[in-house]
């Protein structure tokens, strides 16, 4: 079992002081190299490659290596990307993650019809896994459907046929993967088509994919963290370590920006080891199910990247390697 | 009454402000105890905006899909302003992606024109458009390439006239129109329908003297944004390389105003001498500290400018 670092830690859409720094090479150089002091040896990068999302805005611009072009322009090549990160301290890309969110959002940007949501989708999976493939990366994570809440906007009098087409996207991506030696793996999200049971369905469905459980969403959609892990063991991979107390007390998963409440409770996640996940219960079995993947750990939208990174080294370095048994 | 009304691109704040509004300070501040839960909803930074004397607000592009999603239609989101004492959303700011290229343009010019109708509906009467795509990848643009953008800009320009609208060229220092054709495309435009929104630090950086571009151009300019630059004519390969809005090395190219090289006082002379009333936007995006820039910026004003003209 190996502990990596998933670079969304950084939350790069929240405004306050130095927000824009978080856009600089600078910022990223930075913070690489505070990773591997913080112990960590592999990292998990997003995707984006939509104009229209302020993060991938005209990307290229910043140093954000978020996708193809960002990583050329910034870094000169993925070989060169990866041997500045070799020279920080960090070895490899784990993964890649890409989110059917993002796609959804240029529909909803560009005012297109909801028929090219389709086309959206793919064209940012196979980007996404071609990203992968230059970085090297093992893995692609994948967050298969937009928020339910979206989906609902755009597809209530057709969600049968979003399901099968969204199936049959994730079946070619898996295809795609595997010649190019890159594994898929379905992200659960609590406020996804496939939360909760249905996640379940869709692994049933998408057989040759991976499964990257999501700790702090699993707790959120209700389901047992260290049941689920246990009865998924031959499927794991990319499992990512996050944190929660959210009581979705007012059906946020089916609303537009689920992540973002405007009623109840509005902080979603919170640094690990702070929330209400057993963390260490899903360690202690991974480990004892001799789980020899990545663990992908996240302090989702902490406030403070510099000392939410250090906290999430100590949890990982010191906490866990204490009491893992 | 004043001649000049100061409003602020809120881009100052990230790229975006998450919430609309936290219904419990303590949910984020408790544990926390950091000033990171200043800076997380529109009602808290919208009234920093309103205490310290700035009444209007200017959006970027994507705020577009923010406001729909959260406020559901523009007219909701400029109530929730008005009622926190902001009294106009001045402007809104496009890109003119591919303006350059007609087999690629209509796409641009169907997203800006749907920019257009929202910031009709938000109130707004100017809107602030970068030309062309960046420079890097795109430019030079030819004659030809000149001539497209220009042609797009006067059509855009006479689709925001029937909204009460008018489209004011805004020249990034990074703009594949550039420093040498400039002028060359400023001459190509349909000023009926077409003005231009000074910006003291793009134009600066671009290499041309502020006060002599606003004498030169007083008739054509209808909307300012003010920054302030210690880059004053910058060498092209700063300017014209990938990404160079966000330099590398994570230096700033725009600073509060008075803290740089930018003669605002030579420009106030002119804006006094030729009368300019209305709306002025200051922005400064890639500050560090968002609140102490907003009250530096208005302390130069208020100290050392307003005594000029106001």
């Amino acid at each position: 079992m190996k502990f990596g670092c998933s670079l969304e830690m950084v939350n790069v859409l929240t405004s306050g002081p130095c927000a824009f720094t978080k856009q600089s090479k600078k910022f990223w150089i930075d913070y690489f190299k505070y990773i591997a002091a913080a112990g960590f040896q592999g990292i998990e990068l997003p995707f984006n490659c939509f104009n229209s999302d302020a993060m991938a805005f005209e990307t290229g611009r910043s140093g954000i290596p978020c996708n193809a072009l960002a990583v050329a322009s910034k870094y000169g090549s993925p070989e060169q990307f990866l041997e500045l990160l070799k020279e920080f301290g960090i070895e490899e890309v784990t993964s890649v993650h890409v989110n059917a969110n993002d796609a959804m959002l240029e529909l909803a940007a560009t005012e297109s019809p909801a028929g090219e949501y389709y086309g959206l989708l793919e064209k940012l999976c196979m980007e996404s896994l071609e990203h992968a493939h230059s970085l090297r990366a093992g893995g692609l994570v994948v967050s298969p459907t937009p928020e339910l809440g979206w989906v609902l906007n755009y597809f209530k009098d057709s969600m049968d046929e979003f399901e099968e087409k969204t199936i049959a996207c994730m079946k070619k991506l898996v295809q795609a993967g595997k010649e190019k030696g890159v594994c898929v793996a379905i992200k659960n999200d609590f406020w996804s088509c496939f939360a909760g049971e249905k996640t379940k369905e869709l692994l049933e469905q998408v057989k040759e994919a991976s499964f990257a459980p999501d700790l702090a969403h699993l707790y959120i959609s209700k389901q047992p963290v260290v049941e689920t892990l246990q009865s998924c063991s031959d499927r794991l991979a990319y499992v990512r370590m996050s944190d929660t107390s959210f009581e979705d007390a007012v059906g946020n998963y089916k609303r537009i920006n689920a992540e973002l409440p405007v009623s109840g409770s509005q902080k979603v996640f919170c640094d690990c080891g702070e929330g209400s996940v057993d963390i260490m219960g899903a360690m202690q079995c991974l480990k004892e199910n001799g789980y020899d993947g990545w663990v992908i750990c996240e302090n989702k939208k902490t406030l403070d990247v510099y000392r939410g990174l250090l906290k999430l080294g100590w949890f990982v370095n010191h906490k866990l390697a204490k009491n893992l048994k | 009454m004043e001649n000049l009304k100061y409003s602020y691109q809120t881009n100052m704040w990230g790229l975006k402000v998450q919430y609309p509004k936290l219904t419990d300070w303590n949910e984020w501040y408790q544990g926390d105890y950091s000033n990171a839960v200043y800076y997380l909803d529109w009602d808290q930074i919208l009234k920093y905006h309103v205490g310290a004397g700035f009444t209007g607000i200017e959006l970027m592009f994507h705020m577009k899909p923010y406001i729909k999603q959260f406020f559901g239609d523009a007219k909701a989101f400029t109530e929730f302003v008005n009622e926190r004492g902001i009294t106009e959303i001045t402007t809104t700011f496009g890109i003119a992606h591919n303006s350059h290229d007609p087999s690629k343009s209509g796409a641009t010019m169907r997203e800006l024109t749907e920019l257009a109708k929202f910031s009709q509906e938000l109130g707004v009467h100017r809107m602030t458009v970068m030309p062309c795509s960046g420079y890097y990848g795109v430019g030079p643009l030819d004659d030809t390439g000149l001539r497209h953008a220009a042609d797009f800009m006067n059509e855009f320009g006479r689709r925001c006239a029937d909204m009460g609208i008018i489209p004011c060229i805004h020249t990034e220092f990074w703009c594949a129109i550039n420093k040498y054709d400039l002028e060359k495309y400023i001459e190509m435009l349909d000023q009926r329908y077409v003005g231009f929104c000074l910006d003291t630090a793009q134009v600066g950086i671009l290499g041309f003297d502020v006060v002599d571009f606003y004498d030169k151009y007083h008739e054509f300019v209808k909307f300012f944004h003010l920054k302030d630059t210690t880059m004053l004519s910058a060498p092209d390969e700063m300017r014209l390389c990938a990404g160079a809005e966000f330099q590398d090395s994570g230096d700033r190219w725009f600073w509060e105003l008075g803290a740089g090289d930018v003669d605002f006082k030579g420009l106030w002379k002119l804006l006094k001498k030729y009368e300019f009333k209305g709306w002025m936007s200051v922005e400064t995006d890639g500050t560090p500290d968002p609140l102490a820039t907003m009250l530096l910026s208005k302390y130069y004003i208020n100290h050392e400018l307003k005594p000029i003209y106001s």
